[in-house]
């Protein structure tokens, strides 16, 4: 692996952080290796020699529109089902974020 | 604040799209004072197996709004995800643009103190919108009807260097994307926002200074004036304290402009953009592009412009005629197929006294706009006074009642009949002989014959055609 592709345990922890994700200093180390693996792994990617094939999505598929015609939703009782007890009025309630 | 420095600022302003259904579901997208939670469904909470499909309108939007700001389309576009946490995206992302913005380079002109100024385009995009929270007693309700709602974004350079540019631009996009049929950009509905990017800088300096303060969800433009202010003194006094302020968002505390530090500006690389999987790739034909640039209308600079050159009607009559989509309409349709004198004549009528009935007083149903250009025609051809016009417009906007009436049942029609004239200023003459002579030797005292004749006529017709009569008379 090469040495610049190395990830830091700060930066494990800063991408824990982006995830909301709780890292413990242990953790951290073993992530980073991990990660560090994967990232290797998918460098050898760039071994294949592309040259000649066309850029390529993930499907062949291009242009998925819709029309813009409004069709019903849910019913705002399917919506709060799961949260009866923590909604008002309709509204889903959770602890303030202010 | 000290000469030494100047203010630059870029805007970053979103637009919500009049679209009948949200940007990736068929969610009905007109949410507004709909019961909290009715108008979502699976793609609008990022549900397992919830599939986001793009509204063509709203792109073909997206697509007319870059044009009318002059930008180059990507013809290969695609939407991607920006991904952070935060209770009214419960997806954990946003879709949105991130390397192939729909619009990119474009700019559109203001007009400031100083003459036309350009302002850059950097890009316009298109996303969605949150939900939406209220924050009360300790607790935040959540609803999610606006969630997945079309929004444009449009990214400016930082190329303003006063308040009264940033308001200016803002006050033409408000106006572009209304002459568009892209928006309402109604701020009182949150369909238009303000993000402002500010800093300053020591003038005569070229190069953006090493700090840039955010302040997001700013609602309307005299909450972003009251922000550039506070912001102006808040940053001045840093500087002047030999410091630099720190590189942050800040949030509003309340209408008043005052801002509050939230947290150290994110990076672009925390947001983790990448290509959404679930949207195929877009790619716009030239065609496409053609078609709907065919679509735009003659924008607000364009129009006004045109009033000028062509009626001369002054600026300012002009601006306000432009300034909304109704106000231009109705006067086009008033002044369709009558010539440029009366054409400007009329707007100034329009802006002037039909401005302030249409603010003041109750409209009969049956009144008729056409009828001011008429109106306005008679006191051209010199059958009405100026002053009886405008009693007889008011009388006709309150009543409904059909201003030819009116001047008939009042009579108020001017003699303009010379034989009619002559008669009463010979009268005068036989009747006043010594006011005659007087006049004869002096001038001056000529307007009491004018007068006398006036008066005889009730004011009924045009002061000047008398005058000249009567001047012409005593020089016989």
């Amino acid at each position: 692996m090469n040495p610049k592709d190395k990830i830091t345990i700060e930066e494990v922890k800063k991408i824990a952080q982006l995830a909301h994700i709780n890292v413990d200093d242990m953790e951290a180390e073993k992530y980073a290796k991990q990660i560090g693996d994967i990232l290797a792994y998918v460098e050898k990617l760039k071994e294949v020699d592309t040259e000649g094939y066309e850029f390529k999505s993930q499907t062949d598929l291009i242009n998925v529109f819709r029309e813009d015609i409004p069709e019903p939703s849910l019913e705002q009782k399917e919506v709060v089902k799961n949260r009866q007890k923590k909604s008002k009025g309709g509204s889903l309630v959770i602890k303030s974020v202010l | 604040m000290s000469d030494s420095y100047e203010i630059v600022i870029g805007l970053e302003v979103h637009v919500q799209s009049r679209t009948k259904s949200k940007m990736f579901c068929s969610c009905d997208a007109n949410y507004f004072n709909t019961p909290p939670n009715t108008h979502v469904c699976p793609v609008c909470f990022g549900l397992p197996g919830a599939l986001p499909v793009p509204n063509k309108r709203a792109v073909e939007l997206c697509i007319k709004t870059a044009l009318a700001l002059n930008c180059s389309i990507n013809q290969e576009t695609k939407f991607d995800r920006k991904n952070y946490f935060y209770p009214d995206l419960p997806k954990g992302f946003q879709i949105s643009q991130y390397d192939q913005p729909i619009g990119y380079s474009g700019y559109t002109n203001i007009e400031t103190k100083e003459g036309v100024k350009r302002i850059g385009v950097t890009r316009v995009h298109q996303e969605e919108d949150t939900g939406k929270s209220i924050h009360n007693n300790g607790e935040t309700l959540l609803d999610f009807n606006k969630s997945g709602v079309p929004l444009i974004e449009i990214v400016s350079e930082p190329d303003f260097r006063s308040k009264e540019e940033v308001t200016a631009y803002c006050k033409r996009l408000r106006q572009i994307v209304r002459y568009l049929g892209v928006s309402n950009a109604d701020m009182e509905r949150g369909e238009m926002r303000f993000e402002l990017n500010m800093s300053l800088r020591k003038k005569g300096d070229q190069e953006l200074p090493k700090y840039k303060v955010e302040v997001k969800n700013i609602a309307s433009i005299s909450v972003l004036e009251k922000v550039i202010e506070h912001e102006l003194k808040r940053q001045y006094e840093i500087l002047e304290n030999g410091q630099t302020p720190k590189q942050e968002t800040r949030g509003l505390i309340d209408m008043t402009g005052e801002t509050v530090s939230q947290r150290s500006k994110e990076n672009e690389a925390d947001y983790r953009y990448f290509p959404e999987p679930d949207i195929p790739l877009i790619k716009l034909s030239q065609e496409m592009i053609d078609e709907i640039k065919n679509t735009i209308p003659e924008l607000p600079q364009e129009k006004k412009d045109r009033y000028i050159k062509e009626y001369g009607i002054e600026k300012d009559t002009a601006e306000a005629i432009i300034n909304d989509v109704d106000t231009f309409l109705e006067f086009e349709s008033i002044t369709a197929n009558v010539n440029s004198q009366l054409v400007s004549e009329v707007s100034k009528w329009f802006v002037g006294d039909y401005f302030s009935l249409v603010n003041s007083n109750k409209r009969s149903k049956e009144f008729k706009s056409e009828w001011l250009t008429e109106l306005v025609d008679m006191v051209i051809q010199k059958k009405i006074t100026r002053s009886n016009a405008k009693e007889i417009l008011e009388e006709s906007f309150d009543t409904g009642e059909y201003i030819g009436n009116i001047i008939k049942t009042k009579g108020l029609e001017m003699v303009s009949d010379t034989s009619v004239l002559e008669t009463v200023v010979n009268r005068i003459f036989t009747s006043n002989l010594k006011a005659v002579e007087d006049a004869r030797r002096n001038p001056n005292a000529a307007m009491f014959l004018v007068g006398q004749a006036m008066r005889e006529l009730k004011g009924q017709a045009d002061a000047q055609t008398v005058k000249n009569m009567i001047f012409d008379k005593l020089k016989q």
